[in-house]
């Protein structure tokens, strides 16, 4: 496997880790925040900066990047969960555009919009990517099927009539954002690594959206869903670079297509593609099933 | 004689000037099914709403258990055994019937979000126990053949027994009842009926609160009646008592079946 | 110097004013918060420059006001057609009207972008006297414009809510959207209406940002966020309150970065937001911050 191949597996493994989490957040209890992405810059930023200007190892700074997008996404959803979810998206994308902010008002560290380079080659990158994304759909395909998940299915549902079962909606949808939000600076930082630099903007509300967008192509309530579109739709720009249209590549439309994607899928399919179907053992074989009656039916009506 | 497991004295609840209840009074012994019946508008689910803490109330005072829960909030209440029903069913989507049991029990579920995501013993033992508790709950209520079937996938009548059977799977003291007859035909509302005698058989220290629109479920069912209008209790009484006051009668006449 | 400032505090927020009203508008009565108002204020803004620039001799600001105004119609309808009338039919949740709103204002940013460029472009100067002065005061005309065009637009509008029958069915609309279909309101009509008046107040907006500030793709969504603050610290749902939120925004922002430096201000501008949250989610006037029970 060659250089290309092996980084486009990264990024996908990268998309997948941040959408799954959404996936939790959003597919599960109902929250729709678009500063994901800013908690990417968190843990990319604070693991290199730190480690090059404290000289620390990034290992020692990254477990502290990530405790703290721990800590600021508890911080963040004590006031702002207890509010509508339109509301809550809109602060997130405020708490988003103030991260930059600060990444550009610190530029004497960060080298602001230049972008922060010189990160340093990760032996194994490759299968550490892969080994964490593996991980993460395990916690979360886990989440799904525990009392966590179910609690959280409900109150994105209905938050009365949870709460009249003795779920604690608040606390439950703190802990679930403030774990997604661990996840995504996680991602952050292995993105660093594979980019081997980091400047703001790919850090905005725009990538944040995109996760969202991924999310609700392959349908809200679908963890396969969710996996399956971040990897295709991660990846389908990417078999389309050579592809011109109007001189440009297609890649630089790729964003426009997935918004034209996403509007028709709102308007004809609102569920996303999988909607609320897993695609899992029993299901393949229910297929089997099917196409093996279908097929048995048939040679009966020959004879 | 039986403790009043739920009783409130002189609740009052006014929604910007409107007053939706005035001085309202009842309790509920254990073990007892008691209704509250009235015109629409007359306040009923907002008492339900105020009992179950989902509102406060401006005036009076609510005890249960025993407990004075007038400061309690929704998810205290109902962790301390008040379940409750609503008008429009409410079971959750994305989940199927065992679930949405299961939902009713997993506040005291008892392992941590960190078993939970690395499948530990610990969560897997006490899987089986909420399984197993969800699963009985069902059974009991001759629910069980439906438990991986999808909630919009059921009739309207097994969508209502449903949510009760839900609302009855952490063993309640006091279950509250919203209109659980409205949208059913005569047919359904008799098994209706049926469905909540098996209930008090199988539960016998529970109490039960009904809100009712159908006449003959409140009369055959309850052992005493409160009759709201305009958020005032204009009578209370036995079945007979109330069918013979002049005053239901004429806030009621020509109403429903 | 204080005089100048805030002049020109002023006139900022006249524009957020704007901004937070056309956003308002359309939380009033379809309650979501409407993201694709940033996309369209982007567009327009491109509009006006290129209009200004394709016909000679350069039409008056009046005029490139009101054909940007239109075309802001237009883009409203087309995404109030494309994107929410199917959402209302078909009854999705709430959240949906959201997630299009979004999904339109990545659109139009990246058709912007894609093919024109993140580059900045210049409005030629307008006038022939950039600034008058009224004593030791100097006012640029320009911010003089922007107040008195503003003013007229929001005073017209408030007027239109709170005076006319059609502001009546728009109020009733907001408050109970089954009731006045039932007595006869068409709320079709009614939803088209706002984005009508959504579109002109983003036209509108789209030029005095693009004069002010120069055309590039992430203005409006930039600016939008701005006026969602101003509308946050008004107290969503509340006209008067977004626009009173707004002017005080424009005055802290010129004074704070007099004082301190442009990115300094956009972290503390947030943080106010913030910290407004903390203390009173629901602004000034608002009522809205709960999801309905």
């Amino acid at each position: 496997m060659n250089a290309y191949q092996t980084g486009l597996i990264i990024q996908i493994s990268i998309s997948v880790m941040t959408v799954v989490a959404v996936f939790a957040m959003t597919g599960l209890a109902g929250m729709f925040s678009l500063g994901q992405a800013a908690y990417m810059a968190v843990g990319a930023y604070v693991t290199f900066v730190l480690s090059k200007y404290l000289e620390i190892p990034y290992t020692i700074t990254g477990i502290f990047a990530i405790l703290l997008c721990i800590l600021l996404s508890w911080v963040i959803a004590i006031p702002t969960l207890k509010l509508r979810r339109d509301y809550f998206a809109l602060i997130t994308v405020g708490f988003s555009q103030m991260i930059i902010a600060l990444i550009l008002l610190l530029e004497d560290y960060t080298r602001g919009s230049i972008g922060f380079a010189k990160i340093p080659r990760i032996d194994n990158l490759f299968w550490i990517a892969l080994g964490a994304m593996v991980l993460i759909i395990f916690w979360i395909r886990n989440l799904k099927y525990s009392r966590f998940g179910r609690m959280a299915i409900a109150l994105k549902n209905d938050e009365v009539a949870s709460r009249s079962f003795g779920i604690d909606v608040y606390k439950l949808k703190i802990k679930i954002y403030v774990l997604a939000s661990a996840i995504a600076g996680f991602a952050g930082i292995i993105m660093a690594m594979r980019n081997r630099v980091i400047t703001p903007d790919s850090f905005g509300w725009a990538s944040s959206s995109e996760m969202q967008i991924f999310l609700f192509f392959g349908g809200t309530n679908s963890l396969t869903g969710a996996i399956l579109s971040a990897s295709i739709l991660k990846w389908l720009p990417e078999l389309l670079r050579n592809v011109t249209l109007f001189g440009i590549s297609m890649q630089e439309y790729r964003t426009i297509i997935y918004s034209i994607l996403i509007i028709i899928v709102i308007n004809f399919r609102p569920q996303g593609i999988l909607g609320e179907k897993e695609i899992n053992f029993r299901w393949v074989g229910k297929l089997f099933g099917k196409l093996k009656k279908s097929t048995v039916t048939k040679r009966k009506t020959d004879e | 004689m039986n403790n009043a497991i739920l009783k409130t004295q002189d609740l009052s609840k006014a929604f910007g000037g409107v007053c939706a209840v005035k001085d309202f009074s009842m309790e509920i012994h254990t073990g007892g099914i008691r209704g509250i019946i009235g015109p629409n508008g007359a306040g009923k689910t907002t008492i339900f709403n105020v009992l179950s803490r989902i509102y406060v109330q401006d005036e009076g005072t609510i005890e249960f258990d025993g407990k004075d829960i007038s400061t309690e909030t929704q998810i205290q209440v109902a962790r301390m055994g008040l379940a409750r029903t609503f008008q429009n069913t409410r079971l959750f989507k994305g989940l199927n019937v065992l679930d949405n049991v299961k939902v009713a029990l997993d506040h005291a579920g008892e392992y941590s979000l960190f078993s939970a995501l690395f499948l530990l013993p610990s969560r897997n033992r006490k899987e089986r126990e909420i399984e197993e508790k969800a699963m009985s709950c069902l059974r009991l209520l001759n629910l069980d053949q439906y438990a991986k079937a999808s909630p919009s996938n059921l009739s309207y009548g097994y969508q209502r027994r449903v949510e009760i059977a839900r609302a009855l799977a952490n063993d309640p003291k006091v279950l509250m009842l919203d209109e659980p007859a409205a949208g059913l035909n005569p047919e359904e509302t008799s098994q209706l009926m049926d469905f909540i005698r098996n209930i008090q058989d199988k539960y016998p220290k529970l109490a039960i609160l009904v809100i009712e629109h159908r006449m003959e479920l409140i009369m055959n069912l309850c052992t005493h009646i409160y009759v709201q209008d305009s958020g005032l209790t204009i009578a209370e009484g036995t079945p007979s008592e109330i069918q013979q006051n002049p005053r239901v009668l004429s806030a009621y006449l020509g109403e429903e079946d | 110097m204080a005089l100048q400032l805030t002049i020109n505090g002023i006139s900022v927020g006249a524009i957020y004013a704007l901004i937070a009203v056309g956003f308002a508008v359309v939380f009033n009565i379809m309650r979501f918060s409407n993201f694709a108002h940033g996309g369209m204020i982007s567009a327009c803004a491109f509009i006006s420059f290129f209009f200004q620039r394709a016909i000679e001799p350069t039409p008056p600001l009046y005029v490139t006001i009101i054909f940007t105004a239109l075309c802001g119609v237009i883009i409203a309808q087309i995404i109030n057609t494309f994107g929410f009338h199917r959402i209302r039919k078909n009854n999705s949740p709430k959240l949906y009207y959201f997630l299009m709103s979004l999904t339109f204002a990545i659109l139009i940013e990246q058709i912007l972008t894609v093919f024109f460029g993140t580059n900045m472009y210049g409005f030629p100067s307008i006038f022939e006297h950039e600034t008058f002065a009224v004593g030791p005061v100097i006012f640029k005309t320009m911010n003089m414009i922007i107040l008195g065009v503003s003013i007229f637009m929001l005073v017209a509008l408030i007027l239109l809510i709170e005076k006319t029958k059609v502001g009546l069915a728009i109020r009733a609309v907001a408050i109970d959207s089954q009731t006045s279909r039932l007595m006869g309101i068409n709320s079709n009509i009614i939803i088209t209406t706002i984005f009508v008046i959504a579109g002109v107040l983003a036209g509108v907006a789209g030029v005095f940002l693009g004069v002010q500030y120069g055309v590039y793709p992430s203005l409006g969504p930039s600016m939008m966020l701005k006026g969602f603050i101003a509308s946050i610290i008004g107290g969503l749902g509340s006209l008067r309150g977004a626009i009173f939120a707004a002017i005080g925004l424009g005055l802290i922002e010129i004074f704070f970065t007099y004082l301190l430096g442009a990115t300094e201000t956009t972290v503390i501008m947030f943080g106010i937001l913030l910290g407004f949250l903390f203390i009173r989610p629901q602004g000034i006037a608002g009522k809205f911050t709960e999801d309905k029970i």
